[in-house]
């Protein structure tokens, strides 16, 4: 059986859902801490939950980015293992320059949201697009364009870069698996259907390689149809984020 | 006689805890984890006020304002407490007009003499030895500061 670390740092908070989320599609999960490293390289692959890792200190997930566990998770996904950052995890990979990986430095940035209503914390459900014509280690299992329904948290999670030819790259190499977009699948780059302001709707960059993803949205809360608003009557079947962990299974065997 | 077309007045505001600052704790710890030198961080939050009249008064009224400063764990000045032996890094977010909160200072807490305003962070950094300024300034661009959002001067 697949087995995937689902890393804890002071201050993450979406560790044991995530953990569940995993094991409903059986792929094994252990939760382990941003400091017990040795047996880490053992995993087939990482997942970087959401939360607020060293409390968001100096700025959202740059603290944990300079830790070594994160060094170690880069290098684990050079050789193709599976790393998926949701939410604090995302902001991680950002600023520890794993994604978008194209150069060895800090590319974006996860940026306050810009909100027409709200500074700050912003809550509530979104729909996201599977935007990439290829298939990845976390689209395996959905369709092309096809839409999920998906909450998301945060503050900080406008994807924004000052590198003028970076979307362009991104976009040449289909790294944009995951855009903002109506329930109809139009991407329109206006709030609500784009909730924070991100540069062209992105909600989820992946690596060149496809094996490494930074999404904002939680797809450990749409796990399971009765997370989801107006779904609750069909109960425990899968929800629409499990798609994602469906497809790291997929990607893993 | 006083002018009609007067030029914006300026007032700065220096935001620090009182208390402890564990941020600044955290911020000197990853930068010794990355091999610096560091022996002391300040952090103080920066605003900047543009007004059009009544300097001293402004000055008075917004070091009391409590969505700025909260008295049991902030000081406040409107100079800053400058350290010679510290470099001062000052990061704002590229394109932050403060639109939410000037509103509020303006129109919520009644300051109609405010036209506009800028905020940031102050880093005051303690290193021991080396080019000071040129240390201080690789730390920003690593750890403090995202040029893909921010933006970094020496203040």
């Amino acid at each position: 059986m697949s087995k995937i670390a689902v890393i804890l740092f002071p201050g993450t908070n979406c560790e044991e859902e995530t953990k569940r989320a995993c094991e409903s599609v059986g792929i094994k999960a252990d939760i382990v801490r941003w400091n017990n490293t040795k047996e880490l390289r053992n995993f087939d692959g990482y997942i970087l939950p959401g939360g607020w890792s060293y409390e968001d200190r100096i700025r959202a997930g740059v603290i944990a980015a300079k830790d070594r566990v994160v060094e170690i998770i880069k290098e684990e996904a050079e050789k193709g293992k599976v790393v998926l950052g949701i939410c604090n995890g995302c902001q991680i990979l950002v600023e520890a320059g794993i994604i978008p990986g194209l150069k060895d430095k800090v590319q974006m940035a996860l940026a306050p949201n810009i909100n027409p209503f709200i500074d700050g914390f912003y809550c509530t459900w979104v729909r996201i697009k599977n935007y990439s014509k290829r298939k990845t280690a976390f689209n395996l299992k959905m369709e092309p364009n096809q839409v999920i329904n998906i909450p998301i948290a945060h503050a900080e999670g406008r994807f924004t870069t000052n590198d003028k030819l970076l979307i362009q790259q991104l976009i040449r190499n289909d790294q944009l698996l995951f855009r903002y977009c109506d329930e109809a699948g139009n991407i329109i780059d206006k709030f609500p259907i784009n909730p924070n302001g991100s540069l062209i709707n992105i909600a989820g960059v992946t690596n060149k390689e496809g094996n490494v993803l930074a999404m904002m949205p939680h797809p450990e809360r749409a796990a399971w149809m009765y997370q989801v608003p107006g779904m609750s009557s069909y109960g425990y079947n899968p929800g629409p984020g499990r798609k994602i962990f469906e497809s790291i299974k997929e990607y893993l065997k | 006689m006083k002018s009609n077309t007067q030029e914006p007045k300026e007032v700065e505001l220096f935001v620090s805890l009182k208390i402890p600052d564990t941020t600044a704790v955290t911020a000197m710890q990853t930068m010794r984890k990355m091999g610096y030198n560091v022996s002391r961080v300040k952090r103080i939050n920066y605003y900047k006020f543009y007004i059009g009249d009544n300097k001293e008064e402004f000055e008075n009224k917004i070091k009391k304002i409590d969505v700025l400063v909260n008295v049991n764990k902030h000081k406040a000045s409107t100079k800053l407490e400058r350290d010679e032996s510290a470099i001062y890094l000052l990061i704002k977010d590229i394109g932050d007009n403060c639109s939410n909160l000037t509103a509020v200072l303006r129109d919520r807490l009644n300051l109609k003499e405010l036209k506009r305003m800028e905020r940031g962070v102050i880093w005051a950094l303690y290193i021991d030895s080396g080019n000071k300024e040129e240390i201080a300034k690789r730390i920003g661009k690593e750890l403090l500061c995202n040029e893909n959002y921010q933006e970094i001067k020496v203040f």
